[in-house]
């Protein structure tokens, strides 16, 4: 697995609460840390209602989705005023409750840390290149981003594009 | 020799592996035709929306030139995290 202080991507389980406290002794002028935290479902939508999910399966290419990942973080350092951030996803196999992904943004200020963590998290649901694959009973099922995944992302783009007009 | 690597959907239907390329296969397009008479479905899902070729970790927007050393990945659509 790759790893750089910022962007993990690894198949070992993680603690949360451990890796903010980690990523926040690192910190020197924030005042505001807003983190979010992933954890496998036990459920999946489906047409008739719901299916048990008895374990998750996520594919990552390893080298190209932490290059991709990091050139997206440099947006979000670009856009936002913030101090620093850190993504840590997990890969390989895990099980209902397991969390699946970190994003943690430190800034001087709330607003922009809530906003950055959000715009990060939109990326990594739609366009992080990771593969999911649900285990529900006997079957497998590959999963892609719902449609409120892609709505939610395409709202920055909304944002420019109103600022663009202003 | 070409390292080929295949995820999501591909990864299902198709092995990672060092591949020495047969000779008319000098390119992109030459290959994907290639993987579809090797692997049931790979065509077909090849056709599917959001599929990608990244050559040598840099994603193709058209059909490129291969050399055999190569790292050729074939990416499914993404799921996201």
């Amino acid at each position: 697995m790759q790893e750089s202080e910022n962007i993990i991507i690894t198949a070992d389980p993680f603690s949360p609460e451990d890796r903010i406290a980690a990523f926040r002794a690192r910190l020197k002028n924030a005042g505001a840390l807003v983190s979010f935290t992933g954890v496998v479902r036990d459920v999946a939508s489906v047409s008739a209602g719901v299916d048990e999910v008895t374990a998750l399966h996520l594919q990552h290419y390893p080298g190209f989705t932490e290059r991709q990942i990091s050139a997206f973080a440099q947006t979000a350092l670009d856009r936002f005023d913030i101090e620093n951030f850190l993504i840590i996803h997990r890969v390989g196999k895990m099980t209902p409750s397991d969390p699946i992904v970190l994003v943690a943004v430190a800034a001087i200020h709330r607003r922009a840390a809530f906003e950055a963590a959000d715009y990060l998290m939109d990326y990594l649901k739609t366009s992080a290149p990771f593969w999911k694959k649900e285990m529900r009973g006997t079957q497998s099922v590959w999963i892609e981003p719902r449609k409120e995944d892609y709505s939610d992302k395409a709202r920055w783009k909304q944002q420019d594009d109103t600022k663009d007009e202003s | 020799m070409a390292h080929l690597l295949f995820f999501g959907q591909f990864s299902d239907i198709a092995e990672n592996g060092e591949v020495t390329l047969p000779d008319h296969v000098t390119n992109t397009e030459a290959l994907i035709l290639w993987l579809g008479e090797t692997y049931d479905g790979f065509l077909a899902l090849w056709e599917k929306p959001g599929t990608m070729i990244v050559l040598n970790h840099e994603t193709l927007r058209a059909p490129s030139p291969l050399k055999p050393s190569d790292e050729i990945a074939f990416l499914s659509a993404l799921s996201g995290g």
